[in-house]
């Protein structure tokens, strides 16, 4: 199991739960009901996009697509664990779908180039280590879709093996199987970078 | 070192001392990298590529430990079109004197809901207009009529609170805020406590309770 990343705020099954059956009830709660647990998920909406696209425009649209695709389909929602794994699932394949549609020209990992690595000189470490953070989202952003899918809920969001191949929808050694061919190619990434 | 292959597709060689280099990698991903073995603890192949992984590994644990917030701003607009939808129709005036202003009932029912979310006792809270019940001609308004506002909640408790008197605290503290900070007359906060939870408490043992 990958480690949980730190600092993510546990998913509160109970008050999510509480929140889709106020949502869904059709009641004069509903419009806040789903306001208050958008907003308990933007950052994670944000963030799942951000790795995933690696541009900060492109996750913005997704999260807004994310946001009134969360409101349509809501009524289908029986429990936390279907929203779960519906909104990092909705998540994921729209910020693909978004670059397919973009036809965004992503190289390979192991085709950073030369120009990526900035011409530092002196003890600008700070320098230094923002532009390694950079190649690494870069990397990340140009890993093939499934493995990047695989990489960013394993070890961005955490997740276990077994609930990233349910969001996933694969099996659980296929799951592993995407996640280690990303972890490989995002060594040689780094490697050829330094 | 081992070589890996530029589509990360092809499996790496093997260590020198027969060790997998992506089952090195996977301990290093995990964050198991000082969990050595027997084996890696008296293998320099492995100790080295152990050190190397995690130099290179560093930058993605970076990655997940950064804080990622949604900008500002970033689901009013897709928000105001589910308002429009799902929200309460209608507007409060606030008159002295010489001047009078409008507050949306949208505006009460968010100010209504947020201060009884952020009140102990609570876990999850929200508001509405209720109905505001005009004497003399016996009829029943919906909640916002000229100064004066109804509000409803809905309310999961956390476990163990007394839950009398949460209500009474919830009527005083909504009818104070909503009155602070719109300036209508709260003539009514019907309270409904729909479901009770216990303090979620994450392994650690902490209150991660959500606000």
């Amino acid at each position: 199991m990958a480690a949980r990343r730190p600092g993510a705020p546990r998913w509160d099954d109970a008050a999510d739960d509480w929140l889709i059956r106020e949502a869904t009830s059709g009641s004069t709660f509903s419009g806040q009901a789903f306001e208050v647990l958008l907003r308990r998920h933007q950052d994670r909406i944000y963030r799942i996009a951000l790795r995933i696209t690696g541009d900060p425009a492109d996750a913005a649209d997704v999260a807004q697509d994310v946001a009134v695709q969360l409101w349509r389909a809501l009524v289908t929602f029986t429990g936390s664990s279907t929203f779960s794994t519906w909104l990092h699932r909705i998540v994921i394949n729209r910020s693909l779908n978004l670059q397919r549609a973009r036809r965004v020209p992503t190289r390979g990992t192991s085709e950073l180039l030369d120009q990526d690595h900035p011409r530092t000189t002196g003890p600008a470490q700070r320098v230094e280590d923002a532009a390694r953070l950079d190649a690494a989202t870069r990397s990340l952003a140009a890993l093939p879709a499934e493995q990047r899918a695989a990489v960013v809920l394993c070890q961005i969001e955490g997740m276990s093996y077994r609930e990233a191949a349910i969001v996933a929808n694969i099996s659980e050694p296929a799951l592993r199987s995407r996640l280690e061919r990303g972890r490989r190619n995002l060594l040689a990434a780094m490697k050829d970078w330094t | 070192m081992t070589r890996t292959g530029a589509t990360g597709n092809e499996p790496p060689e093997r260590l020198a001392c027969g060790a997998d280099p992506d089952a090195l990698l996977e301990q290093i991903a995990e964050g198991r990298g000082a969990e050595r073995d027997d084996h890696q603890r008296q293998c320099p192949h492995c100790q080295a590529t152990l050190a190397e992984y995690s130099r290179l590994w560093a930058p993605f644990d970076e990655l997940a430990a950064t804080e990622v917030h949604a900008p500002p701003g970033l689901f009013d607009r897709a928000l105001a079109t589910i308002r429009e939808q799902a929200g309460p129709a209608g507007y409060g005036r606030v008159a002295d004197e010489t001047d009078s202003f409008l507050v949306a009932a949208r505006a009460v029912v968010a100010v209504a809901g947020r201060a009884a979310r952020t009140s102990a006792g609570v876990r999850m809270a929200l508001g509405a207009l209720g109905r505001v019940i005009d004497p003399t001609p016996s009829t029943v308004a919906a909640g916002i009529s000229g100064q004066s506002v109804a509000l409803e909640l809905t309310v999961a408790a956390e476990y163990g609170h007394d839950m009398q008197r949460l209500a009474e605290h919830l009527r005083a503290r909504v009818a104070a805020e909503v009155a602070a900070q719109t300036g209508l007359e709260v003539v009514t906060v019907d309270v409904a406590i729909t479901d009770v939870f216990p303090t979620p408490t994450d392994h650690d043992g902490q209150d991660h309770r959500p606000m």
